[in-house]
């Protein structure tokens, strides 16, 4: 099922800003305003809710199943359990990024080509902003992407990391909409605020790079170590 | 004596419920079939996830191939089949993939997965996804995953639960394999009749202690002590009064039936005698065996 929310739900967000970029059918659409409109929609609409949905998923099949009492009388060691799991989910955002990316490339030279509005999308797009784009996505993620692989390992139910990330999320995004000046701090906010230089707003950055990514990291290394020891409490 | 499994003096009880280990000593001899014996609720399947660490002592250890299990795991467990009470995979993977992905966890080679599909008549479902399989197919399941990697001891739940009468020859045939090969094997189940014909070692749970724990010889002993005869007889009121003069313990049953308590088989001779001394004529003697269940049944009454 997390497998085919990683695929079908890309492959929708793909069509549905393809779409809104039909509609909204700006002059002189480039591969830069074609990026924006599916990065900002992503992140402000998709993507921390889709590594919630993800990660609770991924271990609601072990929790639903009683699978985890297998998995400890298996020969494997805890950390190993633990760690394949973190990647299993991160591999699937992966796998689902770069389905998306293969998508809006491939609607962008497609409205290029059928549209002569949009000619500018037969042109080559800027790679390195896009593979930018990529670095920072997946980086943005890392400390949601943690901190539910403890939530969800720590509750059985499917719906306690859900309602809890759902509420995050709009909290994080109401303190957003109010400016509030340390919204950076917050785990769920950096999908929501790194795609944001095409506004030109001012960012906090560290070494160069928004602070959300390093808070990203922080929160990624610091839900890992903690969820491990948390995990190692049932060995 | 090797034990492969032995506790020393495990304490475990529930918050809010019964007690499942009252200071236990659980000893399981190498190449034995243990039967592991206690009425529903006892705690047999607790005692077992005590045994695999999934359940935490409240004190005392749990020792598996003669290391306490904190420092023998997780490598330990590639030497354990194990078989839980509710059969537990995962439902969208077909019968073979699933084993696949166990098999994974233990490195073993597509050979075991074959041989245990065999062995558990699973080759014909291997394709089907796991949710359609049926309960007994799901169990079967469950036995083929424990022995693709060939451990050496087995520890089975209740694991019969749900197989019709063709399964549980199965799994029976499977049991003696295993013994044969020198296995090591504890099989827990609440039918006690189910167990009587192939354990070697029994434990009889009850209330958090082993009220009885040995081989089967050292039960057979206790078999012994209580012996009995059921006979008809001409004048079954007579007979009783004569007999309980000769000292023996005598019921009258509600067939006329007389249940005479004996100390070994050569009493049923003397009993014979008695009664036709007494000109009352003997129509039929039996000598009585107790079950496992009515040892059971008076063991967990005296304790």
């Amino acid at each position: 099922m997390a497998l085919w929310l990683a695929v079908l739900g890309t492959v929708f967000n793909v069509f549905l800003f393809a779409g809104v970029a039909l509609v909204q059918h700006p002059p002189d659409l480039n591969w830069s305003a074609y990026l924006a409109i599916h990065y900002q929609g992503i992140s402000t609409m998709m993507l921390p809710l889709f590594v919630i949905i993800l990660c609770s998923l991924v271990h609601d099949l072990e929790h639903r199943n009683g699978h985890w009492e297998l998995l400890q009388t298996s020969p494997v060691a805890p950390g190993a359990l633990y760690l394949s799991k973190w990647i299993f989910m991160l591999q699937l955002f992966v796998v689902a990024h770069i389905v998306f990316v293969l998508g809006l490339l491939g609607t962008g030279f497609a409205l290029g080509w059928l549209i002569d509005d949009f000619i500018a999308l037969r042109q080559k797009p800027d790679w390195s902003e896009l593979l930018q784009l990529i670095g920072l996505t997946i980086a943005s993620v890392l400390g949601i992407l943690s901190v539910h692989h403890w939530l969800s390992l720590a509750f059985s139910r499917f719906i306690v990391p859900l309602t809890i990330g759902i509420l995050g999320f709009v909290v994080t995004l109401l303190l957003q909409n109010g400016g509030w000046d340390y919204l950076w701090l917050l785990p769920y906010a950096p999908p929501l605020e790194y795609v944001r230089y095409w506004e030109q707003l001012p960012q906090p950055t560290w070494l160069g790079v928004y602070s959300g990514i390093w808070v990203s990291f922080g929160y990624g290394a610091l839900a890992l170590i903690g969820g491990y020891f948390w995990f190692l409490r049932r060995w | 004596m090797q034990y492969v499994i032995h506790t020393e003096s495990l304490h475990f009880g529930f918050r809010k419920g019964p007690l499942i280990a009252d200071g236990l000593n659980l000893e399981i001899p190498e190449g034995s079939v243990y039967g592991l014996l206690g009425e529903n609720g006892a705690g047999k399947s607790t005692l077992i996830r005590l045994l695999l660490g999934l359940r935490k002592p409240q004190s005392g250890l749990v020792y598996l191939f003669g290391k306490p299990l904190n420092e023998a795991r997780p490598l330990v467990f590639q030497r354990v089949g194990l078989v839980l009470e509710h059969p537990r995979a995962y439902p969208h993977l077909t019968v073979r993939s699933y084993l696949s992905v166990m098999a994974t966890y233990c490195q073993l080679s597509a050979v075991r997965i074959d041989r245990a599909l065999q062995d558990t008549q699973l080759a014909a479902v291997a394709g089907r996804k796991v949710r359609q399989l049926s309960t007994g197919q799901k169990q079967r399941l469950a036995l083929a995953q424990a022995m693709m990697p060939e451990p050496d001891v087995y520890l089975l739940d209740e694991p019969t639960n749900g197989l019709d009468p063709a399964g549980i020859a199965l799994v029976r045939s499977l049991l003696r394999r295993w013994h044969k090969q020198g296995k090591t094997i504890l099989i827990s189940s609440h039918q006690l009749s189910e167990l009587e014909g192939f354990c070697t070692h029994f434990g009889l749970l009850h209330q958090g202690e082993l009220v009885f724990q040995g081989s089967r010889e050292k039960l057979t002993l206790r078999k012994q002590h209580n012996l009995s005869v059921s006979l008809s007889c001409s004048e079954p009121v007579k007979a009783a009064d004569i007999l309980r003069e000769q000292f023996w313990e005598v019921r009258v049953l509600p067939n006329d039936h007389l249940e005479v308590q004996i100390k070994s088989t050569s009493d049923s001779s003397r009993i014979n005698d008695v009664l036709r001394a007494a000109e009352i004529e003997l129509y039929e003697m039996q000598i009585q065996r107790p079950r496992l269940e009515d040892i059971f049944l008076s063991l967990t009454k005296t304790n």
